[in-house]
C-alpha cells in the first residue's frame, strides 16, 4: 500500500505490507534511534511522536499512519542534548539503549506539561523500562535539569 | 498478527459492509491488543477515520465515542473521578494514547480496569447494526453476530470512587473494586480473576458487607483468600475516603 510519512519535517513516500509497523518502516528509512526492545508495547524503547501524541512504534501500523507527522530523536536533537547532559553528569547511561525512547516520553512531557513536579514526571515515565535499571539515575538527573530549566 | 488487507473507511456504514461482507474481517480500536494475537487476519478494517472519538456531556447524560482514546477520558475534568482515576494506571502513556475505550469493552478482558468502573455506571453500549446492549448483558453474553461499537452512555453518578490493587505500578490488577451511587448504590468488583460483576443494593449500610456476594479465584498471581481480602480493604478504603456516601 501507498504512504507518505512525514518524518522531522521531511517527506517520505514508498510502499508499505498492511501489518508493517512504524519501528520497522523507520529503521529501515534509518532513523535507527527507534529502538526494538519487547516488541508487545510493554518497556517505552520504541516510543516516537505522531501528530503530537506519544505512542509505542512498535504496535502503529505504518499504513495507519499515512500522511502523519512523525517525530524521531533525530528530529529534536538540540532538545535531546539539553537534557542528555544532565543524564551524562549523573552517569546514568549505562547500555544506553533505553536512552531515545526515554528522551522521546521527556519531550512528550515537556510539551504537555512544561513545569511537571517529579511525581508528574514519574507518573510519565512509567512506561518507561531501563534493562540496565537506571531509573534513580535518570530520576536525578531530571531532577537537576528541571531546577536549571526553572529558574 | 499477520494482516493480509487493510482499509481505513470515512463512513460507517461502509465500514459495517466491509465487516459482514469479508469472513474473517476484525475492526481496530487502538490496535494494541490485536497486533499481541497470534493470527492471520484477510482485512482489517481501522476505524480511526469515522469521528467516533470524543465526550459530550448534556446535563446527567455522558456519552463517549468508541475511538475516544484511555488519555483522553484521563485527562477530561467533565468525567467522574472513578473513571478518570481508572486510567491513571493503565501501562503507560503511549499505551493509554492509543488503546481506546471500545476496544477495552470489546475485549471483555478480566484483568479490564475500564469495565467494573462503566458496569458501575450501569453503562448502555451503542452497536450500529445491533442497536443498544447493557454492558452487563455484552459480558455475559457477548454479541450474537459482528458489529461496531459506536459509543457509549451512562447517567452521572452522584458520587463514585475506584481502587485496583497493582503489585507493579503498571502491571494488571489482582484485583479492583469500583462503587458508584446513583439510585442506591453499585459495587463492581473486577480481575476476581473472573470478568467484572456488579452488585447493586439501595441501603447505604449494607455496601460494606457485599464482598461476601461475590466469587473469587486462584490463579498463579493470586489465591481466592487473598484476592477477597484485598477486594475488602479496597471497599473500606474508598468508603473512608472523602466525604460520606450516605
Ligand atoms: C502493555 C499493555 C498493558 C495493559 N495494561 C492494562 C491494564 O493494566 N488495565 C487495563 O484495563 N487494560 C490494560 N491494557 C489493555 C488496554 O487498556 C486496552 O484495553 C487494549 O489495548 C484494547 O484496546 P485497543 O483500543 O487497543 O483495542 P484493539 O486491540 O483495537 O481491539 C481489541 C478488540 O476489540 C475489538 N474492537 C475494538 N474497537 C471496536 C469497536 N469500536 N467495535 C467493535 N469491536 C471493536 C477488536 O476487533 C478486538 O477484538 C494493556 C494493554 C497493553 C498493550
Ligand atoms: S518495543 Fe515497543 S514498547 Fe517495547
Ligand atoms: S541504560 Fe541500559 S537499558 Fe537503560
Amino acid at each position: 500500500m501507498e504512504v507518505t510519512l512525514i518524518i522531522n519535517g521531511d517527506h517520505f513516500g514508498f510502499s508499505a505490507e498492511p501489518d508493517e509497523v512504524l519501528l520497522d518502516t523507520l529503521r529501515k528509512l534509518g532513523f535507527k534511534s527507534v529502538k526494538r526492545g519487547c516488541d508487545t508495547t510493554s518497556c517505552g524503547m520504541c516510543h516516537i511522536i505522531v501528530d503530537g501524541q506519544l505512542v509505542p512504534s512498535c504496535s502503529y501500523l505504518t499504513v495507519r499512519a499515512n500522511r502523519k507527522k512523525i517525530v524521531t530523536v533525530e528530529g529534536v536533537q538540540e532538545k535531546v542534548r539539553a537534557i542528555a547532559e544532565f543524564m551524562t553528569a549523573e552517569g546514568v547511561e549505562q547500555c544506553g539503549y533505553c536512552s531515545p525512547g526515554h528522551m522521546m516520553s521527556l519531550i512528550a512531557l515537556f510539551e504537555e506539561n512544561p513545569k511537571p513536579t517529579m511525581d508528574e514526571v514519574k507518573h510519565y515515565l512509567a512506561g518507561n523500562m531501563c534493562r540496565c535499571s537506571g531509573f534513580e539515575g535518570q530520576h536525578r538527573a531530571i531532577a537537576a535539569y528541571l531546577e536549571v530549566e526553572q529558574s | 498478527m499477520r494482516i493480509r488487507d487493510y482499509v481505513k473507511p470515512g463512513d460507517l456504514s461502509h465500514a459495517y459492509e466491509r465487516l459482514v461482507g469479508t469472513k474473517g474481517a476484525v475492526v481496530m480500536g487502538g490496535g494494541i491488543f490485536l497486533r499481541l494475537q497470534n493470527r492471520t487476519v484477510p482485512l482489517m478494517i481501522d476505524l480511526a477515520d469515522l469521528g467516533l472519538d470524543g465526550v459530550n456531556i448534556t446535563g446527567d447524560r455522558v456519552e463517549i465515542g468508541a475511538m475516544t482514546t484511555l488519555r483522553q477520558i484521563e485527562k477530561h475534568i467533565g468525567l467522574p473521578e472513578a473513571l478518570t482515576g481508572a486510567m491513571k494506571q493503565i501501562a503507560g502513556v503511549s499505551v493509554r494514547n492509543m488503546a481506546t475505550i471500545g476496544g477495552s469493552v470489546m475485549g471483555r478482558y478480566p484483568f479490564s480496569d475500564v469495565i467494573p468502573v462503566l458496569l458501575s455506571f450501569d453503562t448502555t453500549l451503542h452497536f450500529h447494526s445491533s442497536g443498544d446492549m447493557a454492558l452487563l448483558e455484552y459480558l455475559e453474553n457477548g454479541l450474537p453476530c459482528c458489529d461496531i461499537l459506536t459509543h457509549l452512555t451512562f447517567n452521572m453518578p452522584e458520587k463514585s470512587a475506584y481502587k485496583a490493587y497493582k503489585s507493579i505500578y503498571t502491571d494488571f490488577a489482582l484485583v479492583n473494586v469500583s462503587v458508584a451511587k446513583k439510585d442506591g448504590y453499585c459495587v463492581s468488583i473486577g480481575a476476581r480473576p473472573g470478568h467484572s460483576k456488579c452488585v447493586r443494593v439501595d441501603d447505604v449500610d449494607e455496601v460494606l458487607g457485599l464482598v461476601d456476594r461475590f466469587e473469587f479465584g486462584t490463579d498463579h498471581r493470586a489465591s481466592a483468600e487473598y484476592r477477597k481480602a484485598l477486594a475488602q480493604a479496597l471497599l473500606e478504603d474508598i468508603w473512608e475516603g472523602g466525604e460520606s456516601w450516605k
